[in-house]
Parts: structure tokens; sequence; C-alpha cells
């Protein structure tokens, strides 16, 4: 499955942004931390220097008492004198006005208080680990969250701005058929590539096209052109074969001319219909009953079978009412009986059911699978032995591709069955 | 019964004109537009053979012309071009028939007859032969007055080879004319022989006599020694 194009750069975005955030969160957090850190026993050693030089002097033993009762977060304790150096740490303790733990940053350092040991104690409540990083967290998902819905709606927008174009391009090549009449119409673009694509585009469909029309007006105009000379050709053997007491072999001689005329003069118009079918000659379109074409052909085709003892049995369950040219409808119902009857074997039969939208028809015949590939295929035969031009099946396909009819063949215990669906298929 | 050929394919126009004249029409020739105006101005014919394809311009010109002077002939037209677009113009112009080549000989020849029966007979649709009689609007056929069980195509047949009598007719050619529009679909023409059989049964359980003579492998032929 292909992915749009919006989802496919709104994909990269959404990963590089997840694990952005996910590298980017804790560095963030921990050099907050670190700074946090840092600042704390600044102040710590601020504070202690403060002592130093503001209250050291006048502080009398006497006083540290009361210093200590108005000092909550910086008091004096007395010392055995062991400690020289100042001392930087963590702490915990229990706070009875909030009532939970409270971490401290506590510097230790010593102090001489009227030639006696004392050890200095300041501290400062540090920023609870958990907050901090829930914090973060919360930033950091807004910014991600924001920059997500950032981006969706910019490519959303690039997409139906910028790409609009492209999809348009898209849309008329998708409808394009090389062998309908429309030609699909590029809008022009205000960006270079999408111009430039189109250009190119338009470019090879007219080529396409000529070498197609050119291809097509080929097998026309050569049809049309050989008609005269059939024509003569024909008038000949017919004129030949008035000729009074002939001779056997003479007469053998003109039989074998006048069957290949014949095919040829059928081939020659069999060939001009297809050109026709793809010039879109039979546009008129009128309602028409399917049923009514094969009640109007069946005696022609009950006759054409009875030279091989073929049984055709109709079953019209429903009525088939289709929209279609009824010259092209004719053709097409008269092609497929005369095929289930020409690849027929003596005393075959044909079953032909008629539903709501479509028609089946099953047939005895050589116990071997048509080529699904080449069935359709022009001058395919498919029955080496049979006198056909391998035309008749291809002028059934054309026609139902025409019409929007689906044409299914299949094959079962000798019996081939063309199932023809009449709802029309719009693409 | 007079007919005019335009046609500019000289070897095509001296068969057409050679095989109806054998059977009892006076058949004329041209080959481009003027000397067909100029005939058509002097003469009156029974039925007009036109190609649309001329030399010196297309056949419309003389549908236009003989529209315009409101004239009676029959027309068809033979061509090798054909559209839906020339048909309804041509009908339109008072065109009766279309025949396209390649075609044969024996079918043009009962197009021409019967386009003449419609023009000029009006109500007289009968086609004798000797003892046979041919009602073609009720579709009757009577043997020495006497009416013979025919099928559709039956009668079809009886007619095309009554209408081309004494000519060989191939069995492409009958096979051609009985299955009309399909003619181009089939390749096989056994069916022929099928109706031939039939017909000369019923006409000679009708007491007629056996006209229908098989000519080698070709084809069949209407005798009347």
């Amino acid at each position: 499955m292909s992915k749009k194009l919006l989802n496919k750069t709104l994909k990269a975005n959404l990963i590089f942004s997840v694990l952005l955030m996910a590298i980017a969160a804790p560095a963030f957090y921990f050099i907050t931390e670190a700074l946090y850190l840092d600042e704390t026993d600044e102040t710590l050693q601020l504070r202690k220097t403060e002592f130093m030089n503001e209250f050291n002097r006048y502080l009398k033993v006497s006083d540290i008492a009361y210093w200590n009762k108005i000092n909550r977060d910086l008091i004096l304790e007395k010392s055995a004198g062991t400690m020289h150096v100042d001392s930087l740490f963590f702490e915990t303790n229990y706070d009875s006005i909030l009532s939970e733990n409270e971490h401290y940053r506590v510097l230790k350092s010593p102090v001489i208080i009227e030639g006696e040991n004392y050890l200095l104690s300041a501290r400062i409540s540090l920023l609870e680990t958990k907050d901090l990083q829930e914090n973060v967290a919360f930033l950091f998902a807004c910014i991600l969250l924001f920059l997500l819905v950032g981006f969706y709606f910019i490519t959303r927008h690039q997409s139906n701005q910028l790409w609009q174009p492209f999809y348009k391009t898209l849309q008329e090549l998708e409808n394009f058929e090389i062998d309908k009449n429309t030609v699909p119409v590029f809008e022009s673009s205000s960006i270079n590539e999408f111009e430039r694509l189109n250009q190119v585009l338009n470019k090879w469909i007219i080529k396409n096209r000529i070498i197609f029309n050119s291809q097509r007006e080929f097998v026309e105009n050569a049809a049309h052109e050989l008609q005269t000379p059939l024509a003569v050709f024909q008038a000949k053997i017919d004129t030949l074969i008035q000729t009074p007491n002939m001779t056997s072999e003479h007469a053998e001689v003109l039989d074998e001319l006048n069957q290949s005329v014949n095919k040829l003069n059928k081939l020659n118009r069999n060939l001009l219909l297809l050109s026709k079918l793809e010039s879109n000659s039979y546009i008129e379109i009128e309602p028409i009953v399917l049923n009514e074409i094969i009640d109007r052909q069946i005696y022609f085709f009950k006759e054409q079978a009875l030279s091989k003892n073929i049984k055709i049995n109709i079953h019209q369950k429903q009525i088939l009412n289709i929209k279609s040219n009824p010259v092209l409808s004719d053709i097409f119902i008269s092609n497929l009986f005369l095929n289930a009857i020409k690849h027929n074997v003596p005393n075959g039969y044909i079953e032909v059911e008629i539903l709501k939208d479509s028609l089946r028809i099953s047939n005895t015949g050589l116990n071997e699978a048509l080529d699904q590939k080449k069935l359709f295929m022009r001058f395919a035969k498919l029955n080496p032995g049979s006198d056909g031009n391998g035309l008749g099946l291809a002028i059934v396909n054309k026609i139902a591709i025409i019409n929007g009819w689906q044409i299914h063949y299949t094959f079962n215990n000798a019996i081939h069955r063309f199932d023809i669906n009449f709802k029309r298929q719009e693409d | 019964m007079k007919v005019l050929l335009i046609e500019d394919e000289p070897s095509l126009a001296t068969d057409i004109r050679k095989y109806l004249k054998s059977n009892d029409m006076l058949c004329e020739g041209v080959n481009d537009i003027s000397t067909a105006l100029e005939k058509i101005a002097a003469y009156e014919y029974d039925c007009i053979l036109l190609d649309l394809m001329l030399p010196d311009g297309d056949g419309f010109e003389i549908l236009e012309t003989l529209k315009r002077e409101q004239r009676q002939e029959g027309i068809i037209v033979i061509s090798a071009k054909e559209t839906l677009e020339t048909r309804i113009e041509g009908f339109h112009l008072g065109v009766d028939d279309f025949l396209v080549k390649p075609f044969h000989l024996s079918e043009l020849l009962v197009r021409i007859q019967a386009l003449v029966r419609r023009k000029k007979f009006n109500g007289n649709n009968l086609v004798n032969f000797n003892e046979i009689e041919i009602d073609i609007l009720t579709k009757n056929v009577k043997v020495k007055g006497v009416k013979a069980e025919l099928t559709k195509t039956e009668i079809d047949l009886l007619l095309f080879l009554i209408g081309n009598k004494s000519k060989v007719l191939s069995k492409s050619a009958i096979a051609e004319h009985l299955s009309g529009d399909m003619a181009d679909m089939l390749d096989n023409h056994d069916f022929v022989y099928a109706h031939i059989k039939n017909l000369k049964k019923k006409l000679g359980e009708a007491g007629s006599e056996d006209y229908i003579k098989s000519v080698y492998g070709i084809g069949y032929k209407w005798q009347h020694e």
C-alpha cells in the first residue's frame, strides 16, 4: 500500500520531533538541576561570608541559643573542633510545618565564637526533583504537541496549495485513455517543476495520440483503398463463373479463388469495423431490450447451427435492458452466437441464459480451455482448424469496452462459457 | 429497363454493364459527374447506380440535382467509403439503397429489380416465372395456382435465383444475400446447401419443374431449357 505524500512528510517530521524531545527533555532536566545546585551553593557561600563579616565579631556564646531560635536556616552548633574546612552535602529532614520530608543543601563551616569551636550550618531547601521532572516533562510535551499540530497544518496547507497542480495533473492522467477522444487539459502552474511536468506530459500525449491516430487511420485508409480493387476482383470472378462449358478443373480453381476473395472481403470489412469502433463512429445510444435482439436473430442462428446439428436453448429468465448503439449491440450478439456455433462440435449444444444485468452463453467445444491472454486479441487464432479470421472476439471485446460491459470467460468440463455483465462499469 | 451507371473504375463498370445487359437491362455507363449530369438532363432512367467518389467531385452534386428536379429515378449508391453520415445525408437526398464495395453482381441485380418494382408497380407485387408466382408483399408462393409453403428465407432465395435467372450464383453470393448484415461474420456457407435442397424439394412437391441446377462445385443456377 502506498501512502499519501502528506502522510510521508508528516511521519518523518513526527519521528524527528519525538526523537529530539526524547533527548532534549532529560538533557534540559540535568542542566537545569546542575545550574540550580551551583546557584544554591553560591548562595550558601554568600551567607557564610555575610555571617563572618557582619555577625561573627559581635556574637557572644550567650546569644547563640537566641540566634538559633530566630534563624531557621542559619544556625550554630557546638563542635568538637575536628572540622577545619567547609563541607557541602545533601540532607533530608522532616519538616513539621509542611509535614513532609524536605531536601536541603547544607554548608557546614567551622567558626570560632569567643574562642570556642562552633559549626555554622547554613541550609537551603532544594526544589523537589519530582516536581522538576514533572514540570520539564509537561513543558516538553506541550512543545511537542504544538510542534506536531503546527507540522500537520503546515504540511496540509502545503499539500493543498503547493501540491494542488500535481494532484490535478494526476487526476487528468487517470481519466485519460488514448483511444478516447478526450485530451487531458493541464492547468498552468506557477511552480517550475510542475509546469515542466505538465509540458512534458502534454508533449508525450500529443505525440502518442498522433501515432495512435495515424495507425488507426492507416488501417482505415488501407481497408478503404482495398475495397475498390476487391470489388473489381469480385466482379471478375462473378463474370468468369458465367463462362459456359467450363472444365471441372477451371471450375475448381474459380471456386477456390472465389472463396479467397470472400475471405479477403470479410477480413477487410471487419478491419474497417474495428477501426471505426476505435474512432468512436458509433456514438448514438438508445435503450435496447437485449431479449428482442436475440428473438430477432435466433432464427438465423438456428439455421447456422443446423449443419453441425447443434441445439440452441435460450432461457429468458428476465428482461435485459441495455443502453447502446443498436448497430453495435446487434454485432455484439451475433458475433457471440456465431462464435459459439463456429467453435462447437457436431451434435453439441449452446445454452443461453438472460438475466436482469447479464447474459451467459455456454457451449460445448474442444476439450481445452482457450488462452485467456489471446482470447480477445486480433488475429489470435485459438482454433487453428477454423475458417475464421480471428477478429470476431476482438470486435466483441472492443464493443464491450466502448459500452463499459465486462466479459468473463471460463472453461469447465469441455464447456466454454462467456458471461457478460451489462452493468455499466464506470472507473 | 434503363439503368445509368456512374462509376469511374472502368474494369468494374464493364463487368456491371455486361452482367446487367444479359439480364434484359439497358445499361449506360459514364465515369464522371459532368457527363452524368448531361445524361440525366437528356434522358430518363429507371435506376441510377452512383459511385460517390468521382474524379471531378463527389456524387452528392448529382444527388442534389436529381432532388432539385424532383426526378423519379431510383438511386442506389455503390461506394467504397461508407459512413453513417454519408448514409444519412444520402437518404435525405433521395438515395433508395446503399451497396458497399465489394459486392456480388448478382446482389446488385436483385437490388435494382427490387427497387424498380417498388418504384414502378405500386400495388402490383407479383413476380412470375412460368408456373411459379410470387407475391412479394404477402410472401405467398403459388405453383400452378396452388399455394406452396415456403419459409421466409426460401422465398428470399427463390427471388434471388429467379432474379438472376440463367446466371451461375456462387455459394458465397447466395450466403451473403441470405445473411444480410451478418454476412461479414459468417465463415461457413454450408447452410446454403440445406436451403437449396429444401426449396427444390418443396417446389417439386408443389408440381414445379426443377429449375435449380448445381454448377460444378461453385454454386447454383436457375435455368429453363
